[in-house]
């Protein structure tokens, strides 16, 4: 597409309404578990961690291909494994300041993924210094290789508060929703294009629901 | 976050800029436009300032329509009267007058030389003897030589006469003026042609016709003919004599014998001087038809921004905004509502209203007479 039509300020319209079919609309997140290397210990020979440490989760806004369960035999047996391909808004990283990269690991519901692959995937109208998204690909991480804390959703057949959403908030360029900071920003109401949305950010609730046995929208401020 | 009154320029033209309820209602428009179009849930990509723009034009456009069958109404009052500013005439409750029929009037008056715009000019033909035709257009002076202005075309005689009679008589008969002054005078007795009839009073008026007629075809021995330029006279001159002519010119229409500043006043609906109708003073109705007409204009706006592009990426896929939807829905709601405005006008221009109320006493009549009413206790007509 010709620069004379596609400016800045397109490219941030085309960001800001991508972010808010993810963030506003889809709703779909994964947790981040970004390898440290300052605390994780090399081996000396190996140049390799054994153990690795990770920086605290980060919960990022993303639309998932979720794969299920493969089952992979070979002449020692068969193994169950999950695969899951993710994929980040490089703007939304970029606001947030994080670099994905191979050998970090993520978790969606409750099984934790190596990152295998995190390639920047597409540019946005043919313009380069415009990255569209990154596409992660992830396997299923050996159990004994990676324990942290499970974050929900995970299943309806947990029995954890968190096991199922019950509550979905949206960001809408606040700084803060209801759930906390959002680390959310939109460019045109930054830039001063548009202003902020008439009312805050909207959720989807039990408060929504009159009868108290599921959720539904909630408007009330 | 910035509201209508400390914003610069809020709106292109800035026309309501400093009304006060406009600007209140500047600042209610957004959230009206902004929650009809989903805002509370996703993002409206509308400035405040294109609502803004949209609400102004929504009343401007409702003022135009106003003002147009305002026109309808009363154009026929306003023509020649001075444009001044173009504005100060709308919203007026003007008395009626008869310009119009008169000045339409005033050609056939010119026609039959009882009035009009413009000056009869009269000059003289100098008669020789033994000469029967005259170039009436290089013969015919006035008292200082040249009479009219040959550019101005074609010249029309309205009346020839001359003083000087060869002979003249009149004989009496049973409608001659001596007998009518006599019958004034009580001399009827001593005129020996009068026959006594006693007539009508609309008989004065005809013979005042009659005299008239007879003193124009009867009263000269000469007669003339016109033939292209040239002026023939009958019979023959024996005399040497002036002949004199009434002539007019067909006129210039924008330069008539006394100064006319109407010429250069109201014309057309184009130069009627009515501005804009005042926010202040549009009342429930009309300001409903304008949130209404805001909205849809907006709608259609955001339609063409969100069509720009005819799918926006995102991770892994594309989104297609419903821009087409907003465009032809924004474009009908737009047009029905112009549409409505346009057909409730049309049944209040002062044309229609007579119609109305001329219908409204017929109908008033025809249920009167089914009315009972006791003998003797009222009377009815009709």
């Amino acid at each position: 597409m010709p620069r004379l039509f596609i400016t800045p300020r397109e490219i941030n319209f085309i960001n800001d309404i991508a972010k808010e079919v993810i963030k506003d609309v889809i709703g779909q997140k994964i947790y981040l578990f970004q390898i440290s290397e300052f605390k994780s210990k090399v081996h000396d020979v190996y140049e390799e961690s054994q153990d690795k440490v990770f920086d605290t989760p980060i919960e990022l806004d993303c639309l998932v291909k979720y794969s299920g369960q493969q089952v992979v035999t070979d002449r020692f047996g068969s193994e169950k494994v999950f695969t899951i391909e993710v994929y980040i808004q490089a703007r939304d990283l970029l606001d947030k300041g994080i670099e994905i990269l191979e050998g970090d690991f993520i978790s969606y519901g409750s099984v934790f993924y190596e990152i295998t692959k995190a390639p920047s995937t597409d540019i946005i109208m043919g313009q380069i210094e415009h990255e569209r998204f990154i596409t992660i690909s992830g396997r299923q991480s050996r159990k004994d290789l990676f324990l942290s804390k499970v974050f929900g959703p995970t299943s309806e057949t947990y029995t954890d508060d968190d096991a199922v959403q019950e509550t979905f908030v949206q960001q809408r360029g606040f700084k803060n929703n209801k759930l906390g900071a959002t680390g959310d920003v939109r460019d045109l109401q930054k830039n001063g294009v548009l202003d902020t949305p008439i009312t805050g950010p909207k959720e989807v609730s039990s408060k929504g629901d009159s009868t108290n046995v599921g959720s539904s929208f909630y408007d009330d401020e | 976050m910035a509201n209508f009154e400390n914003t610069s320029s809020p709106t292109p033209f800035g026309i309501y800029d400093s009304e006060t309820e406009f600007i209140s209602d500047a600042d209610n428009i957004v959230t009206f436009v902004k929650r009809k179009l989903g805002d509370d849930i996703l993002s409206v990509e509308l400035t405040k300032k294109q609502i803004w723009g949209n609400f102004e034009e929504a009343t401007l456009e409702y003022s135009s329509i106003l003002n147009q069958y305002q026109a309808k109404s009363q154009l026929v009052n306003f023509l020649g009267y001075a444009t001044g500013s173009m504005s100060g005439s709308e919203e007026k409750y003007i008395r009626e007058n008869l310009e119009f029929l008169g000045r339409f009037a005033e050609p056939y008056a010119m026609e039959a030389g009882i009035g009009g715009s413009y000056n009869t000019l009269s000059g003289s033909i100098q008669l020789e003897i033994g000469r029967q035709d005259y170039d009436i257009y290089t013969e015919l002076s006035g008292a200082n030589g040249g009479l009219f202005d040959n550019t101005r075309g074609k010249i029309r005689i309205d009346e020839v006469f001359h003083y000087n009679p060869q002979a003249a008589y009149r004989f009496f008969d049973t409608t001659s003026a001596i007998n009518y002054l006599n019958n004034e005078f009580s001399f009827e007795s001593f005129t020996p042609e009068t026959v006594f009839y006693i007539l009508p009073v609309y008989e004065d008026i005809l013979r005042g016709g009659q005299l008239d007629m007879s003193n124009r075809v009867r009263r000269s021995n000469f007669s003339y003919k016109i033939s292209g330029n040239n002026f023939r006279i009958y019979p023959i001159p024996t005399t040497e004599s002036k002949l004199f002519l009434r002539i007019r010119q067909y006129p210039d229409p924008l330069s008539p014998s006394y100064q006319d500043n109407t010429i250069h006043g109201v014309s057309n609906m184009s130069n009627l001087p009515f501005g804009n109708v005042k926010y202040n003073r549009i009342n429930s109705i009309g300001r409903q038809w304008i949130r209404s007409y805001t909205l849809a204009i907006s709608m259609e706006q955001l339609g063409y921004i969100r069509g720009k592009f005819g799918s926006i990426p995102i991770p892994n896929s594309d989104v297609s905004l419903n821009s087409s939807d907003m465009i032809s829905n924004g474009r009908t709601d737009r047009d029905s509502l112009k549409e409505k405005l346009r057909e409730m006008l049309d049944s209040m221009t002062y044309d229609k209203l007579m119609e109305v109320q001329s219908a409204r006493s017929e109908l008033i009549q025809k249920q009167l007479k089914y009315i009972p009413i006791p003998n003797g206790k009222a009377i009815t007509i009709g």
